[in-house]
């Protein structure tokens, strides 16, 4: 498949409540970062993507109204896979380097959550399934379609509420550390446990945040790449992998069958063919605790039920034997649901360049990274392998 | 208005889909006759719930109506804590997925207590007539 393409410049903005900065502002905070990162300017780039939801801030045309803020005039496109939306982004912008069509690229995610109060994003994402056949008549939210996971998973690997929030309890911590994430403090596991219930199993401490924030990479085939950095950061393989709308099409509930789709794919070509050995990092997709202990299973580091075992041993903490979201993940980081896939990206990126805070780096060992991010409830998958080394 | 940093938007907009059902009408009149119908191709025999009137299998296909029985085991649920706003008056209520004795699964709320249900549990699925509309629920078999 054409050139093999690197990531040459990132961008992050910080995650939270960001009221004071327009969706144009929030996105400029991450594309400047890059485009210095890099040592390039908008002449360079040829093409660029804009991985958005939107519909909770007031702009329908984000690639545009980005475009026009950041002084890009090249072609571009929103791309929109839900909560994957920036994988889709960093797919296309990826394709259009890999094919020849452009010599750089710029991939980026922006979301602006707060421009709409918190019942109206509750009642958007709910939406975000099956419209007719599932939220009509029925009324579901995002919790539930993972809490639904969650009572399936509890009850065929008889685990407990104790042990999901084990995962909430990690993110935390790491997000502790992370000065772009909304949160910044440690919880317990009484803190966790006494949250409030948003769709049973499943709780306020078990839930990642409605969030602001973007995150921004440039893009570049491999030649090219090696004359701008010293450090460039390949894609190696990426998998992608779609899901049934109607959560009653699926066959298994306690793990994501897209997810593991889309892995195999992301494995076969990146030449891996045992997970377990052959990755310094892991930034899995945990929009709720249950999605983190299915993440570790769908993509096959941790066999059906023992997900939470992990967690338990701290094998999936920075130091362990598979480091999990040294970011503090969507839980503790924030996620914007456009920009989380980007921001995984750029996290990646600084880990293998050996650039993240003190006590949150991981050991680069093997130069090899996986990104897991799903859209939905395993409605949308993407799998992308990532390497330091050619 | 301007307060704390914020331009309130003076524009409003309100969303309300106007959604084509002229095909599957056989669901919408089995539901008022106590019937829960489902689409069955001919060809491959392949059985859809949601009912949709083209099988992809086959392609073409020639799809027939079905009743399906109603007969289920519960496969999963979860009790909604916090609904969406056009759901805040309906009080309280339980999504469940079941799968149903013909091999498709369907998703609904489930009238029962909370405290009764356990996966695997015999459930029904049966029509039923709700603020002048017909829908579907699940109950549990005792
Ligand atoms: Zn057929």
């Amino acid at each position: 498949m054409g050139n093999k393409v690197a990531i040459v410049g990132i961008g992050h903005s910080v995650f939270g409540k960001r009221n004071d900065v327009s969706i144009n502002e929030l996105a400029w905070e991450s594309i400047s970062v890059a485009l210095n990162d890099s040592g390039l300017t908008q002449k360079d780039i040829d093409f660029y993507t804009v991985g958005n939801y939107g519909l909770w801030s007031e702009e329908i045309l984000t690639a545009v109204t980005v475009g026009e803020y950041a002084g890009l005039k090249c072609g571009s496109l929103k791309t929109e896979a839900a909560c994957a939306s920036g994988s889709a982004a960093l797919k296309i912008a990826m394709d259009s380097v890999a094919s020849g069509n452009s010599r750089i690229a710029l991939a980026m995610g922006v979301e602006k959550m707060y421009n709409s109060p918190n019942s109206t994003i509750i009642e958007l994402i709910g939406r975000a399934g099956n419209y007719f056949w599932e939220f009509e008549n029925f009324g579901l939210t995002f919790p539930a379609y993972y809490a639904l996971h969650a009572t399936r998973y509890l009850n065929d690997f008889n685990a407990r509420e104790e042990d999901l929030c084990e995962a909430s309890i990690k993110s935390h911590h790491y997000g502790a550390m992370n000065k772009y994430a909304q949160f910044h403090k440690e919880i317990t596991l009484s803190d966790c446990m006494n949250s409030k219930y948003v769709a049973k199993p499943l709780k306020i401490f078990d839930s990642s945040p409605i969030t602001d924030g973007s995150a921004a990479v440039i893009l570049a085939g491999e030649e090219e790449a090696r004359k701008i950095t010293d450090t460039p950061i390949y894609i190696e393989s990426q998998g992608s992998a779609t899901g049934s709308a109607y959560l009653g099409k699926r066959d298994d509930f306690a793990g994501l069958e897209a997810s593991r789709r889309a892995a195999e794919i992301a494995y076969k070509g990146a030449g891996i063919n045992d997970p377990t050995s052959q990755f310094d990092l892991f930034e899995v997709h945990d929009c709720f605790s249950i999605a983190e202990v299915m993440a570790y299973e769908d993509l096959g580091i941790a066999r059906r039920g023992e997900g939470i075992k992990l967690l338990k041993e701290h094998q999936t903490y920075h130091d362990g034997k598979f480091p999990s979201n040294p970011d503090g993940g969507l839980k503790a980081k924030g996620h914007p649901i456009g920009a989380t896939g980007i921001s995984q990206a750029v996290e990646i990126t600084k880990q293998l360049r050996g650039e993240a805070d003190p006590g949150r780096q991981v050991q680069v060992r093997k130069g090899r990274a996986l990104q897991h991010n799903v859209g939905g409830t395993g409605h949308y998958a993407y799998v992308t392998v990532y390497s330091r080394r050619n | 208005m301007i307060k704390d940093g914020i331009f309130f938007d003076r524009r409003t907009l309100e969303l309300r889909y106007q959604m084509p059902v002229k095909n599957i009408e056989p669901f919408f009149k089995g539901l008022e006759e106590g019937k829960i119908r489902a689409t069955k191709c001919k060809t491959c025999g392949s059985i859809y719930f949601p009912p949709q009137i083209h099988c992809p299998r086959c392609n073409p296909g020639i799809m027939e109506w079905i009743d399906l029985d109603g007969d289920g085991k519960l496969e999963t649920f979860s009790s909604i804590e916090i609904a969406p706003t056009s759901f805040q008056n309906e009080g309280k209520y339980i999504v469940a997925i079941g799968l149903l004795k013909e091999g498709v699964r369907a998703l609904a709320w489930i009238d029962a207590k909370e405290s009764d249900l356990r996966i695997g549990k015999r459930i029904r699925l049966v029509a039923r007539k709700k603020d002048d509309a017909f829908t579907y629920v699940f109950n549990l078999v005792e």
